[in-house]
């Protein structure tokens, strides 16, 4: 099944650099989006089951976030969204770079969807705590989703919406921990010109 | 970004479907990749990486029946067929399957998920070629094998480098490990863990206190290491060690058991596994464990002749003396030039023999083994020299008995415990008063030759005392305490005439010869403290 979908998502990208077709382009966001939602049920049930522990080790945030910054623009012709990512070069950070990449991707996939023309990536760092805000221009998040803090709220099945992104994100925030202190995940309505903005902390 | 090319780059891609192949093959071309050779499986990939080096390997995790692509990873290591240049990259079905390698020891570059994308390839393959370019230096140095030298670059780096921090200061640890630095080591492990929680910073402060002998701190060590990280594999094997040392063998072979749960590719773990339970009297456990140590070994590095003459021994232990034999023939046509292996097969077929009542084809068996411990005694282990001892007895053959036990002697000849296994061993044939004299007087000269040698250590003649010890050394090369003088001996020599790589590597050389015998502990660990202050003093 995980060979499958790689390999189709693969055949796409080919079709795609040949011939820059907008559906083809949306399918490969869609089947990333698919992809990126079986990895991290995958690792929920997998972490849960004690089968794996996280891979903590030092990384670059800026590497990591230029990085997702170039994987995601190259799928994202034809929309005129702009990704931005504002990190100092020398930004060091222990954590699990899969997991935490993987939650940043999906981050991205539900800011696009309702920014107006940009979503930015600010990292930084403060108190023994990294701070990497997922902002767009969009509306924001509705006040309910608001006061519950982060949590597994606005599950609305009627818009398509699950809130396993959300959950994800904390889920791999708080598996996180160092000196006695767990990552979290904050939403506020701070983002750019009062759009979304989700805080992943991590210690 | 356009500047940027992998044009001339020797590329090896790694995968069972070829359908991935293809797709990783359009992924690289449009990046200026030429030279791309690919294999569909394990052995056919360490096959071609032995033949050929590549600058760039894309492994497939997965690759079906065979190898997966961690054991191509470590077979290349092992095999010293993997330069420190090379860009080793893992490809994995599934973010969380490398969840479980971050804690193995044998680590590539980097991995990366499905579906691997042309953009996430070209960052990482940027990265990584930026990385081995600026510690070029410390790769030269770590594949001529000079660990002090990489140990110094390794500090010059960390400052200079800042962004490779994490992974140098491990490295860093693994050398000073391998170099016998434990002191060093030590204090960079407990530098490290004040910082944050790291679990191979515990794993190796673990294997340091095992070092010392200091088997409780050990344990409790490695428990953590497993507490907090389920995956690290290693810490498995470390503890079973461990507890073995405690002389808890149920609860090491139980620790082995979990482990080989975890992960059942290993050979060197199936293999201990089998050893436990054969002390353990687990015979079933045993035979299981040995029938796929030697199926996991084929075509490794990793394949030793006792996984052939284990399962043999255990086969007859379970009343299949036929498969026994045949596996014994194994042995015989695949290990050819392992003369400790053929001793252990003749040893075995003797055994089988004996059992099915062939008193004549058995001792014909055991003449031949004495015929090849007589090629090269020297490569013929401890517990091997006993049993031909045994078995020559046993039928009659005293004269090739008493040789092997004076060389026995004359390697170890401070070891009480061997000395009494021997008469034992004598006892039981019913010569025990003619051991006593062997082993007296072997005994005796050893310890008239060593005491001349002690004597110029003593009164300071350093050089001769060497010279003196050296020759000695020709002949019991593995007596520990010829050794531990001839190491002393050297060390006054670098103090007083001036250190030198040369003079290093022989207290280290003298020094591992004698690590593990109990008696020495005391003076080695003065003379091993004192070997690492010269080794610091020199740098």
């Amino acid at each position: 099944m995980k060979n499958s979908l790689a390999v189709l998502l693969g055949d796409i990208d080919i079709l795609q650099q040949k011939n820059g077709d907008d559906l083809l382009s949306k399918m490969r966001i869609e089947g990333n989006r698919l992809n990126d939602r079986f990895m991290q049920l995958l690792s929920i049930y997998r972490i849960e089951n004690k089968q794996y522990a996280l891979n903590v080790v030092e990384h670059s945030v800026y590497d990591m976030l230029e990085e997702v910054r170039l994987e995601n623009e190259s799928m994202l012709y034809g929309r005129s969204i702009s990704l931005n990512v504002e990190c100092d070069q020398s930004l060091l950070w222990h954590y699990d770079r899969s997991m935490v990449q993987g939650v940043i991707n999906t981050l991205i996939h539900n800011a696009y969807r309702y920014a107006e023309s940009e979503v930015l990536l600010r990292a930084t760092s403060k108190d023994g705590m990294l701070k990497i805000d997922i902002m767009d221009d969009g509306g924001g998040y509705p006040m309910a989703m608001l006061d519950s803090e982060g949590g597994v709220a606005g599950i609305d099945f009627q818009a398509g919406n699950t809130g396993l992104g959300h959950y994800f994100a904390r889920f791999v925030a708080e598996a996180h921990s160092a000196h006695g202190r767990h990552g979290a995940v904050h939403l506020s309505n701070n983002g750019l010109a009062h759009g979304a903005c989700l805080s992943f902390i991590l210690p | 970004m356009s500047l940027w090319t992998l044009k001339g780059k020797k590329i090896l891609v790694i995968d069972d479907y070829p359908e991935m192949r293809s797709v990783l093959r359009s992924v690289l071309t449009p990046l200026g990749a030429e030279e791309i050779s690919t294999a569909d499986s394990g052995e056919e990939a360490i096959d071609a990486i032995c033949k050929t080096p590549f600058d760039i390997i894309l492994c497939d995790y997965n690759l079906g029946d065979g190898k997966d692509g961690q054991q191509v990873l470590e077979e290349i290591k092992l095999r010293k067929a993997l330069r420190y240049s090379a860009i080793f990259i893992m490809v994995t079905a599934e973010n969380t399957a490398f969840m479980v390698m971050g804690a193995l020891e044998h680590q590539p570059d980097d991995y990366l998920s499905k579906p691997v994308t042309r953009t996430v390839l070209q960052a990482r393959l940027q990265k990584l070629t930026e990385k081995k370019e600026a510690l070029a230096e410390l790769g030269v140095a770590i594949d001529k094998g000079n660990n002090l030298a990489a140990i110094k670059l390794c500090d010059h780096f960390i400052v200079s480098e800042a962004k490779y921090r994490g992974e140098l200061v491990k490295l860093k640890c693994d050398l000073m490990l391998n170099e016998g630095l434990y002191e060093d080591a030590e204090s960079l492990c407990k530098q490290v863990l004040a910082e944050r929680d790291t679990p191979w910073a515990s794993f190796a402060l673990g294997k340091i206190r095992y070092h010392h002998q200091d088997y409780q701190q050990a344990e409790q060590l490695f428990e953590q290491v497993i507490q907090t990280n389920v995956a690290f594999v290693a810490a498995y094997d470390w503890l079973a060690k461990t507890q073995l040392q405690l002389q808890d063998k149920a609860s090491a072979q139980k620790t082995l058991l979990d482990a080989v749960e975890r992960s059942p590719k290993s050979v060197v773990r199936q293999r201990e596994l089998a050893e436990i339970s054969e002390g353990n009297q687990d015979f079933d456990t045993a035979e299981r464990a040995r029938r796929k140590a030697v199926r996991l070994g084929k075509n490794s590095i990793q394949a030793r002749a006792q996984d052939y003459t284990g399962l043999a021994k255990v086969l007859l232990k379970n009343d299949n003396g036929r498969e026994a034999l045949r596996t014994i023939e194994l042995v015989k046509s695949q290990f050819k030039e392992d003369t400790q292996a053929q001793l252990i097969a003749a040893l075995t077929k003797s055994e089988i023999y004996q059992h099915s009542g062939q008193s004549g084809n058995a001792k014909q068996a055991a003449e031949e083994a004495m015929a090849l411990y007589q090629k090269n005694p020297d490569c013929i282990d401890v517990g091997t020299s006993l049993e031909l001892v045994e078995v020559c007895l046993g039928h009659g053959i005293a004269d090739s008995a008493n040789h092997v036990t004076e060389h026995l002697i004359a390697n170890n000849h401070e070891d009480d415990g061997l000395s009494d296994r021997l008469v034992q061993i004598y006892n039981n044939a019913g010569i025990g008063d003619v051991s006593s004299e062997i082993i007296g007087t072997a005994r005796k000269e050893m310890r008239r030759i060593n005491n001349q040698g002690a004597d110029l250590l003593n009164s300071g003649k350093a050089e001769e005392s060497i010279a003196y010890f050296e020759q000695a050394l020709m002949r019991a090369p593995l007596n520990p305490v010829l050794n531990i003088n001839a190491a002393h001996a050297y060390l006054l020599l670098a103090r007083s005439q001036g250190v030198t790589e040369d003079r290093l590597d022989k207290i280290h050389h003298h020094l591992q010869l004698c690590d593990c015998v109990e008696a020495l502990q005391d003076r080695y660990r003065i003379l091993d403290k004192a070997y690492q202050q010269l080794v610091r003093s020199n740098g």
